[in-house]
């Protein structure tokens, strides 16, 4: 923000043609300018005395009055002053006007008679003019400085304002006066003491003057802001009037409540370009008026904080607080319609990019850390959203970006270190460890090991590389120059592949993540503009080896050195010893830092038996219906051939789809137990109770978690039949789905246990986006029910059989995810899900008419690839359960918490919101899409990049062994590594695939996408076609011959369009399913799951290198001496 | 008589070392090394020598693939970065141990082979300026312990008088994890102010010492003239970073030497004006964001 820089004053004479000033006599020596001004003076002063006698005013006395006047004030202005007398360098004019205060006649002449709307634009001006290009200062005599005054307070009312045809004239004149003010400190004095003997508690007019005009648009805004900015610097010495401004002026709140108004003008929808928007960048903004007008004024609050004094400073700072981020900014992070929900977020994020003063960045901080909206802390708030399906995930990585990128300590203590505090995570015996440094490679090793065989593309064997010449030795002729053998990076490098994902929202903040930066010089080589043909691009495909390495290293290195330095005044090491793991508070329980659980305790809180139930179930409708939070508005209508989910209102939106928070490394309960799968199961209840233990099982649960779960499922169950299964609601992040599959499915869906996990993730997120439709669609199919009805409309009794198959059937295309046990919390794209979802919807209603036979389908079953099961870093059984069985001391702490008050002390170790989220959402990277684990894998990166032993051995230390509960990252890395092999497996030109999902990376990493529009698919296409998806019978019919061969072919025949590589692969994609018929909409959702699982192929190999090199280089970074003080 | 020695390294560097051997206060090791990290771009003039890295960081001698890791599968490709940054890592922890009066650097030729340079202060060996290298074995940090040779051998029972080696014997049986070279370097020193004669490897030092302390002092002092007379000697190792002395010359060292004292550690990327000021409001002692809240008026 280069607000300083404009408070140069603007030098006298920069507007002089504006002002046709008679021909000025600059020349002339002073005696005869003084001789003609007197002459003129005569001329007024006759007719000033004539008013004195007479009562009417005549025309021609004005004009002559005004003639006069301009040649006067244009003598005095053009006058010097006079030199050799050091004493009073006063010119002789000047000297006159002061000895016969001649302004002060002139003005009160014109009070008298009356101002007209045009004399006063005219003096106003001939002010502005004089003050403006003065060679002397004339405000510092009270003879000008006065009448300057008593104009004003006569031309506007300092309450009503002033008229609008002046308004240009008034703020350029008070901005001169500002300036000058500027020049000359004891103005602002004078000012401040003439105004109080005159007008009492709005003595410093000139300033109250120009608060109206804070957040006017235009040049006028900007002139009265500089002129207000020119009173803070002048002021920001001076207490009193610092108490004034403070005290008795407006300046403040119509600062701060002028924000909110201007927010409550910002779009509520961002119109997104491309589908990897997630940011607003300068560009984006700079074109939306109300956006550019804001931004304007937080630059302006950020400059006063920055120049103003503290007592204006902090006012400002509670009014910001208080008057715009509490009653604004948090209603606004909590609306419930998704794009608001983006578009909030979005904001924030470029806020939090566009501030750079410290104070106020912490008042910001401060509100995302403490303030609680609906009791829950923004940040929790925000933390949830992360793991939505849709783009407000990106929005919300990109935010958590940005405020990673501070380097501060309060909120990664609120963040993350809390949770690692007490070091509950580690084994006792392990404490030590934490402060270990990784000497020798092991856990660089660990994480390389992890890259999955079918991403390694046939290195060059080891005997070759001996042969290479590439080692210290060979550059010792010639140390001074680059060595000519240093291999080309062949692997893109975070820069490379990320390269769009920089966002420089901030204008004035280069983005400060040092892996995304511009491209250092290594990298010129490698960004050289390239045909996707070229045979540069050949060689990630063919020579994948170690050389990329070295940029991660870089870039890693960079990184952590960036970060360590930023953390050096930290308060603590937070190295495991300080603060004492003993002394650390116990961090939240997990439910109670998560939102939705938070609102569910509040319905629990009411009631803790199933006794009470009917009582408080229908209460905690009521309140729910009316509630302005998210709630479970969500009606399901379950007739006989038909499911539909109907958001009640369109509040609710995403919590409702946002996937389950906690993995089960807390295996606490979900959190998102919330809308849809929330109402879901609600009316699953009538389904019987062993299909309900599917989804878990296994899980032996005790007669507490029974105790448990049944109030968890007071909620849930809120208006439907009580009585039904507690144990059903065993806690799995999938419940809602569990219930959704077993409602349909019965009891015979024993056998197929295994399969419906994976599934079930699926359907534990539900797009936001479907709700739409969804919506619509049942709309069209049925008549929504009364909630009474439905709970006692039993599942569709006359077609169990072919529901049954059917489930079955869509539980057949589950194997081809590889299974693990932390599975519940994948989700897939909305896409996928939606389609998923209408399929469901459509075969139950065509069952009657078609009927399949349920040999095939187990039989494509039994063809589908057993999962892995043994890998030993991840076995997912085992995982299962171990998590359950720490199930029960979860929920004792988290769930039930709020009916419990005093309970015992966390014993189970959580690892705090924040993780459990970027695991669960690392977990389903086969999911999500590029954008999406482009952006995770970002923030991970940049976590991983703090030096704090905690963290750092948390996250890279791969030798730690941490508690059983404790999931850490080499555990999900492994689950995801065995997905991406086991769909590798599945699919025989996933290499061929890969190398082009990787060309296309590499090539986007150098294409400069805002020039090339066309190569960017809108997101509003993706959209529509997720809208227009209808999937027809023969449709349906065909998705049962869903299979790898099916999918190949649908990914063969989008990948093909890449092959020029002049499309990109997501147009390709997208426009194969553009034609709209249905088996291009059936290729188009395998097509997307292929896409996404190819691309996170290549996204979690570079990302594991990524994490190898940060290991790496914090086992050789160097801490940095905390700053004595001021550290420039 | 202690002339102000400076050091420089040859190939016309500056280097940012200077010494003054008699302040005892606190000096750092390897004090020009700002940060031995791989990749540097280039080694202009003007920067610090570091280990070049313009290629894959490859150990000079190592002649069978050193670590065990490389063995296994594809990222076997990565193990020389392993190795690599095992010695870093070493080299990292000297650095953080500030040993007094030591000082070492690895050679610009293998990350194997470090050179470095020990003051003594006081004791029989005052005013000693020794040269040595260091030695580390290819299958580091699996093989034995790294030998310290002094480049002129002095008259020391733990010091071959003929070969120069010393010191190894303090570490029967290297032990990764547990041994690190900075210890070698410590009792390097160590042993210069704390004469032991067990288990000599100059059996005559031993047993003057032993018997004849005067004579055995004497001796010292001779060696130790004789070493500091060799001081200005090119080095022994043809190496862009060997260590070698130069007598004072203001021109090229009175630079150096502020440039050392002003340096100031900064991140890579630092000077983008980025707001990196390390925020924090934690009350140190307290785990509650904005517990700070001494001055409301902050700066």
């Amino acid at each position: 923000m280069s607000w300083l820089s404009r408070l140069n004053p603007r030098g006298p004479g920069t507007r002089t043609g504006r002002h046709a000033a008679p021909t000025s006599p600059c020349t002339a020596d002073p005696e005869t300018c003084l001789m003609v001004f007197e002459n003129h003076w005569r001329q007024v002063s006759r007719v000033l005395k004539q008013r004195e006698s007479s009562v009417g005013g005549y025309a021609d006395d004005l004009t002559a009055v005004r003639n006069h006047t301009d040649q006067m004030l244009c003598l005095l202005a053009e006058e010097r002053p006079a030199g050799g007398d050091i004493d009073s360098p006063v010119g002789p004019i000047l000297k006159m006007v002061v000895a016969e205060n001649i302004l002060d006649e002139l003005v009160q002449w014109h009070v008298r008679r009356g101002l007209d709307p045009d004399s006063q634009l005219e003096l106003l001006k001939l002010f502005e003019m004089l003050i403006g290009q003065s060679h002397q200062p004339l405000l510092l005599h009270s003879a000008v400085l006065q009448p300057l005054l008593n104009l004003l307070g006569a031309c506007v009312d300092p309450q009503l304002g002033s008229p609008p045809a002046l308004e240009s004239s008034l703020v350029l004149l008070l901005n001169q006066v500002c300036v000058c003010m500027a020049k000359e400190t004891a103005v602002l004095e004078l000012i401040f003491r003439c105004g109080l003997v005159q007008q009492g508690p709005t003595n410093l007019l000139i300033f109250s003057l120009l608060v109206p005009f804070i957040h006017r648009d235009g040049s006028l805004g900007q002139q009265a802001r500089d002129a207000l900015l020119l009173v803070m610097a002048t002021s920001a010495s001076n207490h009193s009037v610092a108490r004034h401004i403070a005290e008795n002026s407006y300046f403040c709140p119509v600062l701060a409540t002028g924000l909110s108004a201007l927010y409550s003008s910002l779009p509520r929808k961002i119109e997104v370009r491309g589908d990897d928007w997630h940011a607003l960048r300068r560009e984006d903004w700079m074109a939306v008026s109300s956006l550019v007008l804001f931004m304007n004024s937080l630059e302006f609050c950020n400059a006063v904080v920055q120049v103003a004094h503290p007592l204006v400073r902090c006012q400002l700072l509670d009014y910001l607080h208080n008057g715009f981020l509490v009653p604004v900014m948090g209603p606004a992070l909590h609306k419930s319609s998704v794009d608001e929900m983006i578009a909030s977020t979005a904001y924030l994020d470029l806020f939090l990019r566009s501030i750079t003063e410290t104070s106020l960045l912490k008042t910001f901080l401060r509100f995302i850390l403490l303030h609680r909206h609906d009791n829950d802390t923004i940040l929790d708030t925000l933390l949830t959203r992360i793991s939505s399906n849709s783009r407000l995930c990106m929005v919300s990585l990109s935010l958590f970006k940005t405020l990673l990128s501070l380097n501060c300590e309060d909120l990664m203590l609120q963040l993350v270190l809390r949770y690692l505090l007490p070091c509950t995570h580690v084994m006792l015996s392990q404490r030590r460890a934490v402060r270990e440094t990784d000497l020798y490679g092991k856990s660089a090793d660990k994480f390389l090991s992890l890259i999955p065989e079918c991403c390694r593309i046939t290195p060059a064997p080891s005997s070759e590389r001996d042969d290479e010449p590439a080692f210290w030795g060979k550059v010792l002729g010639s140390p001074t120059s680059e060595s000519p053998v240093h291999p080309r990076p062949s692997t893109p490098s975070r820069l490379a592949l990320f390269i769009r994902q920089q966002s420089s929202g901030g204008q004035a903040i280069p983005p400060s993540s040092g892996s995304e930066n511009a491209p250092s010089s290594p990298r010129g080589s490698v960004s050289s503009p390239l045909s996707p043909d070229s045979p540069v691009h050949q060689l990630p495909d063919t020579s994948e080896g170690e050389t990329g390495y070295l940029e991660y290293l870089r870039d890693a290195r960079k990184g952590i050195e960036l970060c360590s330095w930023a953390c050096r005044d930290w308060s603590a090491p937070y190295d495991g010893e300080n603060p004492s793991p003993n002394s650390a508070p116990p961090p939240p329980p997990p439910p109670t830092s998560h939102p939705s659980l938070n609102m569910v305790q509040e319905h629990f809180s009411i009631m803790d038996r199933p006794q009470q139930r009917g009582a408080v179930v229908a209460a905690a409708r009521a309140e729910w219906s009316s509630s302005d939070r998210d709630s479970g508005e969500w009606d399901v209508t379950i007739s006989k051939n038909c499911i539909s989910l109907t958001p009640r209102s369109k509040k609710r939106s995403l919590l409702s789809s946002s996937i389950p928070l906690q993995s089960s490394s807390s295996a606490s309960v979900s959190t998102e137990m919330t809308g849809a799968v929330e109402t879901v199961s609600q009316h699953s209840h009538s389904a019987p109770h062993t299909a309900l233990y599917n989804g878990m099982g296994q899980v032996e649960l005790t007669d507490s978690v029974d105790e448990k779960m049944e109030v968890k499922k007071v909620k849930r169950d809120s208006d439907v039949n009580n009585s039904m299964v507690e144990s059903g609601m065993n806690g799995s992040m999938g419940i809602g789905s569990v219930d959704y599959n077993d409602f349909h499915v019965g009891s015979t869906m024993k056998s197929s246990q295994v399969q419906v996990k994976p599934h079930l993730q699926h359907q534990t997120s539900v797009p936001t986006s479907t709700q739409e439709c969804l919506e619509s669609e049942s709309q069209r199919l049925s008549p929504v029910p009364a909630l009474t009805e439905t709970s006692t409309v039993p599942c569709d009794s006359r077609g169990p059989e072919s529901v049954e198959r059917l489930i079955e059937e869509l539980l057949e295309r589950a194997p081809s995810e590889p299974l693990t046990g932390d599975s519940k919390c994948q989700g897939i794209s909305i896409e996928a899900f939606h389609q998923e979802l209408r399929e469901l919807e459509e075969r139950v209603r065509e069952r009657r008419v078609l009927s399949r036979s349920s040999e095939e389908s187990s039989r494509e079953y039994r063809t589908a690839p057993t999962p892995s099961l043994t890998d030993e870093d991840c076995l997912p059984v085992e995982i299962e359960q171990r998590s359950s069985e720490t199930k029960p001391e979860s929920y004792a702490t988290g769930v039930f918490s709020p009916a419990r008050p005093l309970g015992p002390p966390l014993a189970q170790p959580y690892t705090g919101p924040f993780i459990t989220v970027l695991f669960s959402k690392l977990e389903s990277m086969m999911q999500n899409s590029l954008y999406v684990n482009i952006l995770l894998t970002g923030v991970v990166f940049q976590l991983a990049c703090y030096p704090q032993p905690l963290l750092r051995s948390f996250l890279l230390n791969t030798n730690m062994v941490f508690q059983p509960s404790v999931k850490s990252l080499i555990q999900v890395l492994g689950s995801v590594k065995n997905r991406i092999e086991a769909f590798a497996a599945t699919h025989e030109d996933f290499p061929a695939m890969l190398r082009k999902a990787r060309r296309f990376l590499v090539a986007r990493g150098k294409l400069d996408w805002s020039d090339s529009p066309i190569g960017v698919p809108t997101l509003r296409r993706s959209d529509s076609l997720i809208k227009s998806r209808k999937p027809s019978l023969g449709d349906l019919i065909l998705r049962h011959t869903n299979s790898p061969t099916r999918a190949r072919h649908a990914a063969q025949l989008a990948l093909a369009h890449v092959r020029d590589g002049g499309q990109s692969l997501h147009s390709a994609l997208f426009r194969g399913g553009a034609a709209g018929g249905a088996s291009g909409l059936e290729k188009q959702a395998e097509a997307l799951r292929v896409k996404n699982a190819v691309y996170c192929a290549v996204i979690f190999s570079e990302f594991l290198k990524e994490l190898a090199a940060l290991a790496q280089e914090h086992s050789v970074a160097l801490p940095f001496p905390p700053s004595q003080g001021a550290e420039e | 008589m202690n002339p102000f020695w400076s050091m420089s390294t040859n190939a016309g560097r500056k280097v940012n070392y200077g010494s003054a051997p008699r302040s005892d206060g606190e000096e750092q090791v390897g004090q020009g090394e700002q940060k031995s990290s791989p990749a540097r771009p280039s080694f202009g003039k003007k920067q610090l020598p570091s280990i070049p890295k313009n290629a894959v960081p490859i150990t000079k001698a190592a002649s069978p693939a050193p670590s065990t890791q490389s063995a296994n599968g594809t990222h076997a490709s990565y193990g020389p970065f392993y190795l690599e940054y095992s010695l870093l890592a070493e080299f990292t922890l000297v650095i953080k141990q500030k040993l007094p009066g030591i000082y070492v650097q690895p050679s610009y030729r293998s990350a194997l082979m470090w050179f470095g340079v020990i003051f003594i202060r006081h004791g029989l060996y005052q005013d000693g300026v020794f040269k040595f290298t260091v030695y580390i074995p290819d299958n580091y940090p699996d093989g034995d312990c790294p030998r310290v040779v002094f480049d002129t051998p002095v008259f020391h029972p733990l010091v071959d008088p003929v070969s120069g080696a010393g010191v190894r014997r303090a570490f029967t049986k290297w032990r990764r994890n547990h041994n690190h070279i900075w210890q070698v370097l410590m009792y390097a020193r160590t042993v210069f102010y704390k004469i032991n004669t067990m288990d000599p490897l100059n059996p005559e030092a031993a047993v003057l010492y032993d018997k004849d302390i005067q004579l055995f002092k004497s001796k010292v002092v001779d060696s130790v003239k004789l070493c500091n007379s060799h001081l200005f000697d090119q080095p022994k190792i043809d190496d862009p970073y060997a260590i070698s002395f130069s007598p004072w010359n203001p021109a090229v060292h009175e630079e150096a030497k502020e440039k050392m004292f002003a340096h100031k550690r900064r991140p890579e990327d630092y000077n983008k004006g980025l707001p990196v000021s390390g925020l924090s409001w934690v009350k140190p002692g307290s785990t509650q964001p904005f517990s700070k809240e001494d001055n409301p008026l902050q700066t």
